[in-house]
């Protein structure tokens, strides 16, 4: 690499600290320490907001004023550092939050890894509750996150892989795979596309997800997002690959199939008709959640022949005041439904069951003794959203509960041919889509993992 | 590449569509009880059809039948025959169509304009249609849970009615001859294996390819011979010449708790797997487009579905229905059975004069 000249370090100390200052652009949080060594100036240079001072002062300062050592390497050997030569590397690296070492007649610097250490203690994990089971959660920090797959997974063929993307955050991306689980292809192919990221402001996880995604515009998620060690352990040992962001409470997980996201690892740590009675509650819930107010929507204006009279009599009873045809019903109860669960979800907990009450008594109860609403369409959507909420990844029940507009639309105008149809569409949108070239939804093997983890009978 | 799996799915929803709904009524009415016997040699027939088929297909198993045509027949005729190959394609889809929206009109959507069910049932498969085989595969592969929810349903008849199995005696009193001439009615609803000859090129085992497809067939003929067999012991035959879709009269006769008119339901779901039969009629059309103009078959597929939804503005009165209905049955076996005979022998000739 041919640089020009004044991007070298020079001998001359302050004409250094000078062009650092120009490359750092004046900012005022860059400190200056000075320490004599051995007769020979030595100046720290850092940002002073992000370095930890207590490490300055113990591990370099205490350390070069005890002048036990001639050389500066040993004085200061308890902490990781490396030298540095030209002012673009400097810069760079006083941003990363280290510190630099300048001395006298020397055309080279120390970078010192001082990078304060605050990140928030391991909590429970907030979106993704179990009853039974570990309780950690990830924190914004990858370095904690991937000691917490460590402890899960101890083995030297768990393997990780740094990068870093953006040019203007610089973000560090962990990678971490499995040596021996991972599908080589796989690899390469998540590698090939994060390297397409191009963006210089890489600092949400959803900016990764786009790159890795095949379909990006799907309205399902092909990569799970998971802030749950546990989870991520699992899918790590089933051959997935986990990507860390820094600063992102979550794991991106990929290769992941569709079946995932309707299963919580509460299920697999339970016994196997337990296991297989969740799964079965999940698909049901993912249906209902896509197809009930549709299937409400069809009986009630085209083929209400279907019900048996008694029923049918309840049903156009509970009907018979609403001035609105049923999908106005159905499309404003969504969208109340919707407020309601983005208000609660704002606001502080203690105003939020303000926000319950007022869902359940004066919208609930409310719009149907006012006629605008029918009776059982507040049921149906109220099923429809519980059952939406059953599925334990937030992305992919905000996804279903949001896939049952078009249906309702198709219902509206065609009866159920239109919810077939449409599901049909969907069936081969799902089928059609592949996580990092792996098939999304697969003929479901959940028969042959239940009876895997059937305990086996002991002989004898 | 497709799996034995995924073959023996794609023939089977080839197979089976719209034929269901009114085969037993057509039978009938030509040879009374005897239509199951009538039905078994339209299935022996299209086994050996279908070794006829593999046969052809095997000739060079690399190429779809398109492209084995121009190698047979050389550039005129075989692009002259590739072009018929897809008219007759879409003439299939046409009738197809004509004969779904006829089915919901009465049934289900009294009122609503046929175009509005074409642009619907159009644009639901080609959505499938125009991707890879495999993924066609795959999804048909779920679609064939209402396989079983048809069998379920139809044992359900039996616990439900009262059933005289002494409808079906007396056998064979229609006489061997009418038996015989019912059969190619019921050779046209076994129809749908031909598509061998387009995926040939596709399958990860082209040597099982036969074993897989009869398999299939067999599967068809046996859903189909039970249902036969239910319908004759369930209608008299004073009913039977009344009700023109007998497998919905059927499921019309169960009633439950909390849903009556299973049939409904039933013809709503079994939508699928008739479109599924309209999706692979778009599949080998924009296959040959494809060949024989160099389109992508994505806007292949979109051009025929534009086509079809085309033709389909134009009004068909009942008579010219039924003609074209009568037309298609020769074509089918013209095109599924004659043809591909003819092509079998001039390749082998071929092969031997080289």
């Amino acid at each position: 690499m041919a640089k020009s000249q004044d991007e070298f370090l020079t001998k001359d100390l302050n004409q250094n600290l000078l062009i650092i200052e120009e490359k750092m652009f004046h900012t005022e949080d860059l400190k200056q320490r000075k320490v004599i060594f051995h007769n020979k100036a030595i100046i720290l240079l850092y940002l002073d907001t992000i370095i930890d001072k207590e490490s300055i002062e113990i591990h370099i300062i205490d350390s070069l004023n005890k002048q036990e050592n001639e050389r500066i390497e040993e004085s200061i050997s308890t902490k990781q550092f490396t030298t540095l030569t030209t002012y673009k590397d400097i810069s760079y690296s006083l941003a990363q939050g280290n510190t630099i070492l300048f001395m006298e007649d020397c055309n080279f610097v120390y970078s010192i890894v001082t990078l304060t250490d605050e990140k928030r203690a391991i909590n429970e994990s907030l979106n993704e509750k179990v009853t039974l089971g570990a309780h950690d959660s990830f924190v914004e920090n990858a370095s904690t996150n991937i000691s917490m797959l460590r402890k899960r997974v101890r083995t030297p063929e768990f393997k990780v892989e740094y990068k870093h993307y953006g040019a203007l955050t610089n973000a560090e991306i962990a990678i971490c795979y499995i040596e021996s689980k991972v599908e080589k292809d796989i690899i390469h192919s998540i590698k090939n596309r994060l390297d397409q990221i191009k963006e210089p402001e890489l600092i949400q996880s959803r900016q990764l997800q786009e790159v890795l995604e095949d379909y990006p515009f799907s309205p399902f998620p092909q990569t799970l997002r998971t802030e749950r060690p546990d989870r991520t352990a699992n899918n790590l040992l089933k051959g997935s690959v986990v990507i860390f962001l820094e600063h992102e409470p979550s794991a991106l997980v990929t290769p992941v199939s569709f079946y995932a996201f309707l299963r919580s690892p509460e299920d697999v740590n339970s016994r196997w008709f337990i296991n297989l009675f969740y799964f079965t509650l999940r698909m049901l819930a993912f249906i209902l959640s896509v197809t009930l107010p549709a299937f409400y929507i069809a009986v009630n204006a085209f083929h209400s022949a279907i019900l048996p009279v008694s029923t049918f009599y309840t049903l156009k009873l509970s009907v018979m005041n609403v001035p609105f045809h049923p999908l106005i019903e159905a499309v404003i109860m969504q969208i109340v439904l919707e407020l309601l669960k983005e208000a609660s979800v704002r606001l502080p907990s203690a105003v939020a069951q303000t926000i319950g009450t007022v869902g359940a008594i004066v919208i609930g109860s409310a719009i149907v003794q006012t006629n605008f609403i029918s009776n059982t369409m507040v049921v149906v959507i109220a099923i429809t959203a519980v059952s939406s909420f059953v599925i334990p990844i937030g992305e992919m029940s905000t996804s279903i509960r949001l896939m049952s507009f078009p249906l309702i639309f198709l219902a509206a105008i065609f009866g159920f041919i239109g919810i077939v149809f449409g599901l049909m569409v969907y069936l081969t949108h799902l089928v059609k889509l592949t996580s990092s070239g792996k098939a999304y939804v697969d003929s479901p093997k959940i028969l042959q993992s239940i009876v895997k983890s059937k305990p086996k009978k002991r002989e004898g | 590449m497709l799996t034995n799996k995924n073959l023996f799915f794609l023939i089977i929803q080839a197979q089976i569509g719209i034929g269901i709904l009114g085969l037993p009524y057509i039978l009938y009415n030509d040879v009374h009880q005897d239509s199951w016997i009538s039905f078994l040699i339209a299935g022996i027939l299209a086994q050996g059809v279908i070794i006829v088929l593999v046969a052809l297909s095997k000739v060079s198993p690399k190429n779809t039948l398109y492209e084995l045509n121009l190698k047979l027949l050389g550039n005129f005729f075989g692009k002259t025959l590739n072009f018929m190959y897809i008219l007759y394609f879409i003439a299939v889809s046409m009738l197809l169509i004509l004969l779904v929206t006829d089915v919901i009109n009465t049934w289900i959507l009294h009122q609503t304009p046929r175009w509005a069910i074409i642009l619907l049932l159009l644009l639901a498969s080609s959505y499938i249609a125009k991707e890879h085989l495999l993924t066609i595969s795959k999804t048909f592969l779920f679609f064939s849970i209402l396989f079983i929810v048809l069998i379920f349903l139809l044992i359900l008849v039996y616990s439900k009615a009262d059933l005289t199995v002494g409808r079906l005696l007396p056998i064979g009193a229609s006489g061997f001859l009418p038996i015989l001439k019912a059969s190619p009615d019921a050779f046209v609803s076994l129809i749908g294996f031909e598509f061998i000859l387009f995926i040939m090129p596709f399958l990860k085992e082209p040597n099982k390819s036969l074993k897989v497809i009869s398999l299939a067939n067999i599967f068809t003929v046996s859903l189909y011979l039970f249902l036969i067999i239910t319908c004759i012991i369930y209608f008299s035959s004073a009913q039977f010449s009344l009700v023109q879709q007998p497998l919905l009269y059927l499921f019309r006769g169960l009633s439950f708790e909390f849903v009556e008119r299973i049939d409904i339901i039933f013809l709503s779901f079994w939508l699928v797997p008739i479109s599924t039969t309209l999706v692979i009629q778009l599949f080998n059309a924009s296959l040959g487009v494809q060949n024989l103009f160099s389109i992508q078959r994505k806007t292949s597929v979109y051009l025929i579905a534009f086509l079809l939804f085309g033709i389909g503005l134009f009004p068909v009165s009942p008579s010219l229905k039924e003609s074209l209905s009568s037309l298609m049955t020769y074509l089918n076996i013209i095109f599924v059975f004659f043809i591909p005979i003819l092509l079998l022998i001039i390749s082998k000739i071929r092969v031997k004069k080289i």
